[in-house]
């Protein structure tokens, strides 16, 4: 590295020039836009037209300026179309002309997908009520389209801002022709060419904003990363606020795990896999010693001892059921493939799922896969199994044949941490039950006591209103 | 109103021939590095930690909020000042442009990998796997499924005409230069651009058929 002495007077000197040069910047770019907006539609409308000849000519017209290269467009303008009409425009006519065009080609594509996207059946609904097809465009379907066009135009606009500068090329006195001429005149590329593209910069930069916050929220959900926190498998939960509290002290109470069967059912707890990383860490009751740290080999290692069966299924859709129950021992227990498909096809076994080994996840019914997770999660030979209301997003009909096989496996001695809303499941299959409301552990004991005679208030009102519903049906 | 002389294209066939030549070298090497780069910008962009997240944003926001004219120019004439390291028209249009196309990868990577429910991951950990295992063993391949045509709508070929401004000598260079040469920008300039658009239609086509079928499934 030379130690070079920045000499911005190069910029403040000639600031009037570049100033000019963004003048013609901020003027050429929605002139263009407004062109490739107008003309954009109507080669959509052409396109769309179902005519023939002016269909494949819109194609063409598309096809061919979305796949050469803006700046042969724009000097094919410039100089070749002079000579072919005995026209001759000037520099800033024939770019606004080249990149107008340019951005139509986009525009109409834009339009089109928006266009064609909207369903079919709105426009036969709209038509039905004897509206006119032209009345369907623009009542029905344009309206919905806009809403789909907004994010790619403005996607359009940002490209199309920065594309100004091509101009430059054939002598359009825009921001980035003066930067050159300034460039080249103070033999200081270095700062007039930084400053011109931080001004590039803080120009488009805050446009291109307004044109992708729909990804923002996803990665957040991303960022806190759904993950179950427990700190002590056997003795109490991890979770968000009051939720870990109640559980933590209620869970601690239970003692040790060799006593065998335990299982906790519990009502208006968040689901659990979704809680917010670091929520354990926000929770002061929580001893510190025994913490699952953040370092996600430390949580690896617990997850490798306790399976967990989700709500919401999340096979593995790209692999066949059998590679779902293989995936685990494989990666994680470095099993080879034979041991690992001997073992992933026993664990199907179980869940009496033998003949669906090579289905592929969608060929499955919603209680199949539920069946297909459970034996992932045995495959790894838990010390414990949670499920997490995993009945509740089945077919009322599908959840006998989900419940049958964790009833077989509790008859197996497996530790079991159940969340469920099955009241009969829970008080046929269960050691211990915890009934919980708001997040706190408002009554515990075995199902007996629990079910025949609650305590609470809570637990009596919600045991009513079960009767009820039990009688409605 | 003039004729065409179609011959002043084949005379010159070879030139425009070698133009093109660089014209896929400089646009293969930069996508081929601009897919490495965007990956990794695109998991630093997701990193657990803020100072990454956020220089990784920065990066990809500086790549795609300046005209690609002024990020050539800049990277040829005013980087070498800064490093005193002179750079060739080739270096200078690779780097320019696989880091172009990076930042638009890595956004692209992102989203398919933000794409990907995040039960997926959440199962894959449940399973004992690492982040590493979960993201390659299971968000991955099916995130690259879903970016497939998005990755495959990054067109360096276009793009790549714009580095003759630094004299590189690829097709457009060529062109430009054959069309002073000969006073013959008509047939030049426009067999230039149906020579684009050959080698950007094939791409194009596979797009949209995989957009087709992405569609259907």
């Amino acid at each position: 590295m030379t130690r070079y002495t920045w000499h911005f007077e190069a910029v403040w000197e000639n600031l009037p020039l570049l100033l000019q040069g963004l003048w013609n910047t901020c003027l050429l770019a929605p002139l263009a836009m407004a062109v490739g907006l107008i003309v954009g539609l109507g080669i959509a409308l052409l396109r769309l037209s179902g005519v023939w000849g002016l269909s494949a000519l819109a194609a063409a017209f598309t096809e061919l300026f979305r796949t050469t290269p803006l700046l042969v467009q724009v000097i094919w303008v410039y100089t070749v179309l002079p000579l072919l009409t005995g026209i001759t425009l000037s520099p800033f006519i024939s770019g606004l002309t080249a990149l107008g065009l340019n951005v139509a080609a986009f525009m109409a594509e834009i339009y089109r997908t928006g266009i064609t996207a909207i369903d079919r059946g709105q426009t036969q609904s709209a038509l039905a009520l004897g509206m006119t097809r032209a009345q369907a465009m623009r009542r029905i379907v344009l309206p919905q389209a806009v809403r789909r066009m907004i994010p790619p135009m403005t996607a359009m606009w940002v490209a199309l801002f920065k594309d100004t500068s091509i101009l430059a090329t054939i002598g359009v006195v825009e921001l980035m022709y003066q930067a050159r001429v300034v460039a080249s005149d103070t033999f200081r590329p270095l700062e007039v060419f930084t400053a011109v593209g931080v001004l590039y910069f803080l120009l488009t930069y805050p446009q291109a904003l307004l044109g992708e916050p729909a990804l923002r929220p996803a990665e957040s959900a991303l960022m806190s990363a759904p993950v179950l926190r427990v700190t002590d498998l056997h003795k109490r939960f991890g979770g968000t606020g009051s939720a870990a509290r109640g559980l933590a002290g209620g869970a601690a109470r239970r003692g040790d795990r060799a006593g065998g069967r335990q299982r906790v059912r519990q009502e208006q707890f968040p689901a659990l896999p979704e809680q917010a990383r670091g929520a354990v860490e926000r929770v002061p009751s929580i001893s510190t010693t025994s913490r699952v740290t953040a370092a996600s080999a430390n949580l690896a290692q617990v997850r490798r001892r306790m399976g967990m069966v989700f709500q919401h299924l999340n096979l593995f859709p790209h692999m066949t059921a059998v590679q779902n129950v293989m995936e685990g021992p494989r990666t994680v227990l470095g099993l080879r493939r034979a041991a690992a498909h001997a073992l992933a096809l026993r664990m199907l076994a179980k869940v009496h799922l033998t003949d669906k080994a090579e289905a592929r996840t969608w060929e499955l019914s919603g209680g199949q896969q539920q069946r297909v997770a459970i034996a992932r999660a045995l495959a790894m030979e838990p010390e414990v199994m949670l499920f997490d209301e995993v009945t509740s997003a089945l077919d009322p009909e599908l959840v006998g044949e989900v419940l049958t096989v964790m009833k077989q496996l509790a008859d197996d001695g497996m530790t079991m941490i159940v969340v469920t809303h099955e009241m009969a499941f829970a008080r046929r299959v269960a050691d211990r039950v915890l009934m919980l409301d708001q997040g706190v552990v408002i009554e515990e004991g075995p199902p007996e006591q629990i079910f025949g005679a609650p305590v609470h208030e809570r637990t009596r009102r919600f045991l009513r209103r079960l009767a009820w519903e039990e009688q409605a049906t | 109103m003039s004729t065409w002389d179609l011959g002043v294209v084949t005379n010159n066939i070879g030139y425009l021939l070698a133009g093109l030549r660089m014209t896929i070298v400089l646009s293969l090497v930069s996508l081929a590095l601009g897919l490495a780069v965007g990956l990794v910008i695109a998991l630093l962009r997701l990193s657990r930690w803020r100072a990454l997240r956020w220089s990784a944003g920065l990066y990809i926001d500086i790549w795609r909020s300046t005209p690609f004219l002024a990020q050539i120019l800049w990277i040829f004439y005013a980087l070498p000042i800064l490093t005193g390291h002179a750079l060739t028209a080739f270096a200078a249009g690779v780097i320019t442009l696989s880091c172009h196309a990076s930042a638009y990868l890595a956004e692209v990577y992102r989203a398919g990998i933000l794409g990907i429910a995040p039960g997926q991951r959440q199962a894959a950990l449940a399973l004992g796997m690492t982040n590493a295992q979960a993201a390659r063993r299971i968000v991955l391949p099916q995130a690259l499924k879903q970016m497939l045509p998005a990755i495959g709508s990054i067109n360096l070929f276009k793009e790549s005409a714009l580095v003759s401004i630094i004299n590189l000598q690829e097709l457009m260079w060529y062109a430009e230069s054959l069309s002073g040469f000969t006073m013959r920008s008509v047939e030049i300039l426009s067999a230039t651009a149906l020579i684009y658009a050959a080698l950007t239609y094939p791409q194009a086509l596979a797009v949209n058929y995989l957009h087709r079928r992405q569609r259907a499934a």
